[in-house]
């Protein structure tokens, strides 16, 4: 802020009469008590001066002259004239004498120097007392005193104590002058003092009524921000109320556009159609992705973000990720490459791989030529924290100083022309920084303009509680079900969808639109599973699911939901569901709820030799790839798989063999293929316990993948798929 | 500092020779100084009377100070009240000082312990006629206990002494 801006500030704010107020009572305030403080300083000085003063009184003084003439006098008149008569006469003029030095010097005379009247008198006084001492200084020599001379002596002496008496009267009545001169000077002090404390009195009264203006207007203020407040928050609920009802609305549509692209791709295509098929899949997972990236950043924003924390090993993590975005590199002939060693952690693996997905996503999308490489270390930040340190450098187009300072900011783009040359909500970098801090961590950029970007991500993490525990080979592609489903789904796209892939797994599935016919349906007949939608005509869901369970009735119950928050699914298990399903249904996400609540009517684990399948993960890969890059993926296991096979039967190092075996086994488990990972997860146990290991079989399984998985088109070379033999 | 404090100990050396070793003298010149009461030595019947040396004998003391009765401060000097009491055998607690004009006043023995009270007989280093409030002016030490500066204290600032009663 300018001091411009300052000053219009503080105008505004002097311009506020309370302020206005407050400031002149302030002045008033300040000097009233520079007064008091004054006053206080001249009466002290006062006090003191009148202890300096403490003074022989003047009218005493005077009076004893008088009183010492008068004694002269007397023994003048005196008729017995003892011997020592004339040396008793010259010592009472002696002290006369005296007296006349008390009432010419010191205090007294000070007091007599301020009035002339007085002073005079004084003076005459003292010169006809002084205009004796000739006289008593000749008695002294002499001791002898003529008749005559006693007469004029008596005279003078007698004349003298006249003046005394009325210098009495003068003194007194200066000295009352002064009494009342003094009185009204206090009186003086002491009224100013009371105006002076009154006026404080008006002041701090009025600064109190202020204050309680001020008061008022602060708890208006107040008020009035908890209006704001209210009304924020019930914006802000009702844009999270519509970003609900846009996901419906638009997830339930791209249900169905997936599900049919799915069942099409199982029908029989010519290469055209499948293509084109391929872009149907494409433009749909596009859009998924942008939805999903609104919804994260909505929780995101409202706080509503959920860590969970498992334990897991971060270097399959990663080799996963990187099998999972090295076709994109390489279909734009970069280099890729990626370090990260085995480390078992305790942290949120979804979040951690979220991240790393869009930002080695955008190094990817931003790069033309050159290399991106991901490496993971651990590192301990300023705060003392273990963090998992993953640093993703690309050799992309950079970024200017001022573009990375936007860079983190939501609905951003680097550049308004980034977003048209690339595309993308602009939320990606957002929700994963947002992410990072929401874990503890954090994400920073190092770039240069046409030099490339270096990402850094820092996520907290605990050692491991125990050992990882991998994914246990669950369900089969090919994995069949038994038994009668009750479909219940209001829209008719849906409806063909749904009821399409569960028949594909083997159930007979009767279908219903409302919850109505849910309820009256589930109590008619016997059936092995519900599919429940959540939003429907008539009878909602939950409603039904209520009445279902009401009724006694436990059939393993599926809820199906558009809506991502997880409110939703809390709201389903609260209901009394079993699962949830969130839209739009797949195969895979079929099968594993399938799974989960027909564990028992489940057939036997395939043969052995049949590669087994972890559906989900390979739904989640084709879902985010298309069946094509999968296929290409499953390529390069074979290729890949069968180098490393052979690297750990001909090495003689054990560490190169347990890498081997490792590297492996992420890349089979992260393409879903569970029991090779299995297999080469037991191979690296043994090679690392010294033991020998035939891997005939693990080989043979992974050659078994280039017949029944092998890409469509062999033409499609990539460039580099290092994730795995760089791995250390 | 140290010289007060040897001045002191020489006054209290002088003053347990002359009580004990011998009993007041008796005055050579004109009294100036008659004392009587409780007092232990006397060289009058009861009464102990002291002439301008006998006084001047007694530990002397120069007090500089201000008063309200001179303009500006002036020399007083004579000797210490303390040692004319310890001279006389001083047992009683006042001192009733009684001045030429019959003037009276009253003083605790304890001011004359308090405070460096002096008998003072000269001012400016000239001896004080009656005519200058002579011959004995009790001095209190006005500058250096400004506390004394009260009607209290001026008024036991008898002048023109001339006997003090020990009761």
């Amino acid at each position: 802020m300018g001091a411009r801006d300052l000053a219009r500030v503080w105008a505004s704010r002097a311009r506020h009469p309370i302020n206005i107020g407050a400031v002149i009572l302030l002045a008033a305030g300040v000097a009233l008590l520079m007064n008091v403080v004054g006053l206080f300083l001249v009466l002290n000085e006062r006090g003191r001066a009148e202890i300096d003063a403490a003074r022989e009184d003047m009218v005493w003084a005077t009076y004893q002259l008088d009183r010492e003439a008068a004694n002269l006098r007397d023994l003048l008149e005196e008729n017995s004239r003892p011997v020592n008569w004339l040396v008793d006469l010259g010592q009472r003029y002696d002290i006369l004498y005296s007296r006349t030095g008390v009432l010419t010097a010191g205090q007294i005379a000070q007091r007599f120097g301020r009035s002339p009247d007085l002073e005079r008198s004084v003076q005459a006084i003292r010169q006809a007392i002084l205009a004796l001492a000739p006289t008593f200084d000749t008695i002294a020599a002499t001791g002898a005193l003529s008749v005559a001379e006693e007469a004029s002596l008596t005279s003078r002496v007698h004349s003298i104590e006249v003046d005394a008496a009325k210098l009495i009267i003068q003194t007194n009545a200066r000295q009352n002058e002064l009494k009342v001169a003094e009185r009204e000077q206090v009186k003086g002090y002491y009224s100013q003092m009371a105006w002076t404390v009154g006026g404080l009195t008006v002041v701090f009264a009025v600064f109190i009524g202020l204050l309680a203006l001020q008061l008022r207007h602060i708890a208006r203020l107040g008020e009035r921000s908890r209006e704001h407040a209210a009304a924020a928050e019930a914006a802000n609920r009702a844009k999270s109320a519509f970003l609900a009802a846009m996901s419906h609305e638009i997830r339930t549509p791209l249900n169905g556009i997936i599900g049919i692209a799915e069942l099409l791709g199982d029908s029989e295509l010519n290469r055209a159609q499948r293509s084109q098929l391929g872009v149907i899949r494409h433009s749909g997972d596009v859009l998924l992705d942008v939805i999903n990236d609104v919804l994260d950043f909505s929780k995101l924003e409202a706080g509503a973000v959920e860590l969970s924390k498992a334990d897991f090993d971060m270097g399959e993590l990663v080799a996963g990720v990187a099998s999972m975005m090295a076709p994109r590199a390489a279909a734009k002939h970069l280099e890729f490459e990626v370090r990260c060693a085995p480390l078992e952690v305790r942290s949120d693996p979804a979040r951690v791989r979220q991240v790393l997905i869009n930002i080695i996503g955008n190094a990817i999308k931003f790069t033309e030529t050159g290399a991106i490489t991901v490496s993971v270390n651990t590192a301990r930040a300023s705060n003392g924290r273990e963090m998992l340190r993953c640093t993703v450098a690309d050799t992309g187009i950079g970024m200017s100083p001022k573009t990375q300072s936007a860079l983190f900011q939501e609905f951003t783009q680097g550049d308004p022309s980034i977003s048209r040359r690339f595309g993308g909500t602009g939320l990606g970098l957002a929700i994963c920084k947002r992410l990072a801090s929401a874990m503890g961590g954090d994400i920073t950029v190092e770039s240069r303009l046409g030099h490339g970007s270096t990402f850094q991500i820092d996520i907290p993490y605990e050692p491991a509680s125990g050992p990882v525990e991998r994914a246990a080979p669950r369900r089969t592609v090919s994995e069949q079900f038994r038994g009668h489903a009750l479909l219940v789904e209001d829209n008719l796209v849906n409806q063909q969808v749904a009821t399409g892939l569960l028949t594909r797994l083997g159930l007979t599935v009767t279908v219903v639109s409302d919850g109505q016919q849910a309820v009256d349906a589930a109590a008619a007949m016997s059936f092995d599973v519900i599919f429940m939608d959540m939003q429907m005509p008539i009878m909602d869901g939950l409603t039904a699911t209520r009445l279902i369970r009401d009724a006694g009735n436990s059939i393993p119950i599926v809820g199906l939901t558009a809506n991502a928050f997880s409110s939703d699914r809390d709201a389903c298990l609260d209901a009394g569901m079993n699962s949830f399903v969130a839209k739009p249904v797949t195969r895979g996400k079929l099968a594993e709820a399938l799974g989960a609540v027909l564990r028992q009517q489940a057939p036997q684990q395939p043969a052995q030799d049949a590669p087994a399948i972890d559906a989900g993960q390979r739904a989640a890969l084709i879902a985010e790839f298309g069946e094509d890059s999968f296929a290409e993926l499953v390529g390069h296991l074979v290729e890949d798989g069968r180098q490393l096979v052979d690297e750990a039967r001909t090495a003689t190092d054990i560490e190169v063999r347990v890498r081997a075996m490792h590297s492996l086994k992420g890349m089979a488990r992260t393409l879903g293929f569970a029991a090779i990972g299995d297999a080469a997860a037991q191979a690296e146990l043994a090679f690392r316990a010294g033991d020998t290991v035939d891997l005939g079989a693990i080989e043979a399984s992974v050659v078994a993948l280039a017949t029944t998985e092998g890409p469509g088109d062999a033409s499609i070379r990539p460039v580099a798929l290092r994730a795995s033999t760089l791995v250390h | 500092m140290f010289a007060k404090f040897a001045a002191g100990l020489a006054a209290a050396v002088m003053l347990s020779s002359a009580g004990y070793a011998a009993p007041l003298p008796a005055p050579t010149g004109p009294v100036v100084l008659t004392v009587t009461g409780a007092i232990a030595n006397t060289n009058n019947g009861t009464a102990a009377e002291f002439d301008m040396a006998m006084l001047d004998a007694l530990a002397p003391h120069t007090t500089v100070t201000k008063t309200p009765w001179y303009d500006g401060p002036q020399t007083f000097s004579g000797p210490l009240g303390a040692a004319l009491l310890e001279a006389v055998g001083a047992s009683g607690t006042t001192l009733k000082v009684l001045a030429l004009n019959d003037y009276e006043s009253e003083i605790p023995a304890s001011d004359f312990t308090d405070y460096t009270v002096i008998l003072a007989t000269a001012l400016n280093g000239k001896p004080m006629s009656i005519r200058d409030k002579g011959p004995i002016f009790v001095i209190y030490p006005f500058d250096e206990q400004p506390s004394l500066n009260n009607e209290t204290y001026y008024g036991r600032s008898a002048w023109q002494v001339k006997s003090i009663e020990v009761k």
